[in-house]
């Protein structure tokens, strides 16, 4: 589940450690996602990587669900993790991870599948703490599109990475 | 302004850029690379990637972003266009600056219009939103924030 061991992503799909423990580690990664017209839409994002499922988790509000509207027209993504601030990681690999993303329409339900997600995003964010108690009670039902939320399942099929970082160095790759 | 002028002016603030487009498979495909140096003339941004990583010229994307160590002061843009391939190597010709996080400003209107999307995106599709679990979530909140306070009481008593 959420909160994978280094070894958890490492050992699913036999890469090294140091790959499984940027996957845990990283605060965010850049999600590729493709338009109508083709052209790929990246931005950040907080992936969970689920190891029974093999797949990675990421969540989206319905106020910002074009990733998911994208995916739904086309499943093909990217994910790259490429920026190691926070994560307490010294020269650790660049990693891309190319995959087939799904995002079904129904909306996610605050339950066993989001609360750790939720927990993990307190702590590694943890202004987050601030600002929801910032928010007065009567309120919150201003903030409540951004807890209505529609899951997107990531499954690698292609897994490369650049020791060090360095990708003018040779790098290594996994086909799944 | 201009596309290009958009993205030079907000290039001066990042370290680092990520530049995506597709591979010969259709997968996107993306790579980190120093801030692409403008070339005003031509339009154009020249981007400095090795050749192994298997870029196919065609629609592209440039996004900077940044975060702190606590997942905080966001700030990003990103840029619609293409990567040309020239003799000289890759260029990235942006056609659309979008703008994305960075002040309080910018934290309104993605508020707003956040809200406004999530209307829309539930109405089109007849879906009744779940009523979000508030106390489930300051529940939460509270337990991470004790667990906080128990881990700096031992790191002082520690220290």
């Amino acid at each position: 589940m959420t909160g994978a061991s280094v070894a958890d992503f490492a050992s699913v799909f036999a890469v090294p450690a140091e790959v499984g423990a940027v996957v845990r580690q990283f605060r965010s990664c850049e999600l590729s996602t493709l338009a109508r017209d083709g052209t790929p839409v990246t931005w950040p994002t907080m992936p969970f990587f689920e190891v029974d499922q093999r797949r990675f988790l990421i969540t989206s509000s319905v106020g910002l669900a074009q990733k998911a509207i994208n995916i739904r027209h086309d499943g093909r993504v990217a994910m790259l993790f490429s920026d190691p601030t926070g994560s307490g990681l010294i020269s650790p690999p660049r990693v891309l991870i190319q995959g087939d993303a799904e995002a079904p329409e129904d909306l996610a339900q605050m339950d066993e599948t989001l609360e750790p997600i939720t927990r993990l995003l307190f702590e590694r964010q943890p202004i987050g703490l601030t600002l929801v108690g910032a928010i007065p009670g009567p309120l919150r039902h201003l903030a409540d599109w951004y807890c209505w939320r529609v899951l997107i399942h990531v499954r690698p099929r292609r897994i490369r990475w650049w020791p060090d970082g360095d990708l003018w160095r040779g790098g290594h790759e996994v086909a799944l | 302004m201009n596309a290009g002028q958009a993205v030079a002016r907000e290039l001066r603030h990042y370290r680092s850029a990520v530049i995506a487009a597709r591979d010969a498979d259709g997968y996107p495909l993306s790579a980190r690379c120093v801030p692409p140096v403008a070339d005003e003339a031509a339009g154009t941004f020249s981007l400095a990637l090795p050749e192994g990583l298997a870029f196919v010229a065609g629609p592209a994307w440039l996004l900077c972003h940044f975060h702190d160590e606590r997942f905080w002061s966001l700030r990003s843009f990103g840029a619609r266009g293409s990567l040309e391939r020239t003799p000289d190597g890759w260029r990235f010709r942006p056609t659309t600056f979008v703008p994305g996080m960075g002040g309080i400003v910018s934290m309104a209107r993605l508020f707003l219009a956040g809200r406004r999307r999530a209307r829309r995106y539930l109405a089109s599709r007849g879906l009744v939103p779940p009523p979000v679990p508030w106390d489930r979530i300051n529940a939460i909140k509270h337990d991470m924030a004790e667990r906080r306070d128990v881990r700096n009481d031992s790191g002082t008593a520690g220290g």
